[in-house]
């Protein structure tokens, strides 16, 4: 007699990966807390995180969408200005600092920056430079602006009952004079790269986990009820700065927030996780759910995610009638994510 | 002055007030040019002239204006382009918005409607100023009509105004506040009693049915080309009302 005697199944690569077909494999998470319809639910976090706000909608989950689009916009322009991507403009949040920076400035425990870039005339959001597809008119706009996100962020921490918070980057880029951290590399998607300002860091696990617990400790403090649930993305990195490979980058800024991800879990009865990036990086899925560039991640491979996720709560597969996914639709769904633009800058930056 | 209304079905509240309106305004001459729903789809520019498309359109047109069948805009001192698809536009007055956004929303608003399309064939043919009127708010039965805050209704049309209107030498006018239920409904009682707009064949004015929600009553009109009127002509005397 031993302990793995009454394991049950899914304890058992055998059992439940090489004798079953990738598709029937099952039984991947156990949530910690159920979703119901009422709970009001809000996403953020890096670029896969947006499948999860899309995915709710479509099945009737009461997905929380603080910052909205005016009325007659087009959904296609409404995309475009990135309404209704995360729960608030906040572009995308892609390390745990960066959220606690936005928990910080939302919450009024931090003054938030003046800084606003300036390229041809238009203005950019230093903290969401491709919020605007041509940036904005004037200074002032910019700041009205992200006041006006951190205003939806803030009201959407006070009114979720769950935040689902996907976890992207280790990698980042900070003000060194100010100590205030950009989401992008200046230089890249607007702004200009200052080697004597623009500082980089590769974060560790200690501080990915600490901003991370500090983060929701804070949102905790507004909103006692409110409950976590984690991902982390399973999109490789578009490029590294750290002078690894970009394999080897990915494998360990991956590796330390699915860490980070996995304790916070363990450790707080009011935060779970999701093993979206298992079910896409696994050997056991081959790679079937990437795109030919082995980046970006398939509409089967986000569906199968989402099916695990939905039956976690018990919830089928299939979407309301009324959010049935079209090839428009399908199109409209398809992830902002401004980390992409670095390829297209990359030689000008490296 | 002479004013030229371009429109649809809607029109048929104006022009039944008109009739009653205008020995009030001796030196305004309205001439109307409409027929219902999409028909002014087949309105074409010729020769500086907006011109019938078809024999339908040529026929209604000169019914409606008393005898003109297509218009000259050396004739007109100033446009209307009322109805043609052209719903409200509501912009949230708490929530801020770029510019550019803003534009964008008001072109996504109004790029597919037969009121642009006319708008800008009209503005084709002439520098002169060009009001329009978007169709009435539907008329509902079972909204609160002591609710008066109309604050997004009119934000959007300042918006509409400001991001696009203003700089074409136009002017989006709103439905008149009076009319205004819950924000964004007309008071049911402006619907009903409407007539269908006569163009001179079967059909033509005669009672809409009660359930219509649609199109509005006389009273509508007459509320509504008082303010018209009162915007193009400040320094006179108000004459309207109920």
């Amino acid at each position: 007699m031993n302990p793995y005697e009454k394991l049950p199944e899914k304890a058992f690569w055998k059992l439940s990966v090489s004798s079953k077909s990738m598709f029937d494999i099952e039984e991947l998470w156990s949530p910690k807390f159920k979703l119901s319809s009422k709970d009001k639910i809000s996403t953020y976090g890096s670029c896969f995180a947006q499948h999860i706000g899309f995915a709710l909608k479509s099945r009737g989950f009461d997905w929380l969408v603080a910052e909205k689009a005016p009325e007659r916009l087009s959904a296609e322009n409404a995309k475009k200005y990135n309404y209704g991507i995360f729960s608030a403009r906040t572009g995308n949040i892609y390390t745990t600092s960066l959220l606690k920076q936005w928990v910080e400035w939302s919450l009024g425990k931090v003054s938030v920056p003046e800084e606003v870039w300036e390229k041809d005339g238009r203005f950019f959001d230093p903290f969401r430079p491709a919020i605007e597809p041509d940036g904005f008119s004037s200074k002032e706009e910019v700041v009205k602006s992200r006041n006006e996100a951190l205003r939806c962020f803030e009201k959407t921490i006070l009114d979720s009952d769950v935040m689902v918070f996907t976890l992207g980057l280790t990698e980042s880029w900070f003000n060194s004079s100010f100590l205030y951290e950009y989401p992008m590399c200046p230089g890249t998607v607007a702004g200009r790269y200052n080697p004597s300002v623009h500082k980089f860091e590769s974060q560790s696990y200690e501080k990915a986990k600490k901003n991370l617990a500090l983060s929701l400790v804070m949102m905790r403090k507004v909103n006692p009820e409110l409950k976590f649930l984690l991902t982390v993305s399973p999109v490789p990195l578009t490029a590294s700065n750290s002078g690894d490979s970009v394999i080897v980058a990915t494998m360990h800024s991956k590796s330390i927030l699915r860490a980070v991800a996995g304790q916070l879990a363990k450790d707080k009865d009011y935060v779970d996780y999701f093993p979206s990036y298992e079910i896409i990086n696994s050997p056991c899925f081959k790679g079937v759910f990437f795109e030919p560039n082995l980046r970006g991640v398939n509409h089967v491979g986000v569906d199968f995610v989402m099916k695990h996720f939905f039956s976690g709560f018990g919830v089928g597969s299939e979407c309301k009638k009324s959010s049935l996914v079209g090839k428009s639709s399908r199109r409209n769904m398809e992830a902002v994510c401004e980390e992409e633009l670095l390829d297209a800058f990359g030689k000008e930056v490296l | 002055m002479n004013v030229c209304v371009i429109g649809n079905s809607h029109v048929g509240a104006l022009k039944k007030a008109w009739d009653e309106l205008a020995c009030d305004y001796p030196n305004v001459n309205l001439f109307f040019f409409a027929r219902g729903s999409n028909s002014l789809e087949y309105l074409n520019v010729k020769n500086g002239f907006l011109v019938p498309g078809n024999d339908k359109v040529k026929q209604a047109f000169i019914y409606t204006s008393g005898g003109r069948e297509s218009v000259d805009p050396k004739e007109y001192d100033v446009f209307l382009v009322y109805g043609l698809g052209l719903g409200g536009f509501f912009v949230g007055n708490d929530s801020f918005y770029s510019r550019s956004l803003l534009q964008q929303a008001c072109i996504d608003h109004l790029k597919k409607t037969l009121s642009l399309n006319v708008f800008k064939k009209l503005r084709s043919i002439t520098d002169k100023k060009i009001y329009v009127g978007h169709s009435p708010l539907p008329a509902a039965h079972k909204v609160d009509e002591s609710d008066c805050n109309n604050l997004d209704y009119f934000n959007g049309i300042e918006v509409l105004n400001s991001h696009f209107y203003e700089g074409l030498n136009s002017m989006i006018l709103p439905q008149p506040e009076k009319t205004l239920c819950s924000g964004r409904f007309t008071c049911r009682s402006y619907s009903s009693g409407s007539f269908t707009l006569d163009v001179g064949n079967k059909g033509g004015g005669e009672l809409h049915p009660e359930v219509d929600v649609k199109h509005m009553n006389k009273m509508f009109g007459r509320l509504w080309l008082v303010d018209f009127l009162s915007e193009l002509l400040p320094d006179q005397e108000f004459y309207g009302g109920e």
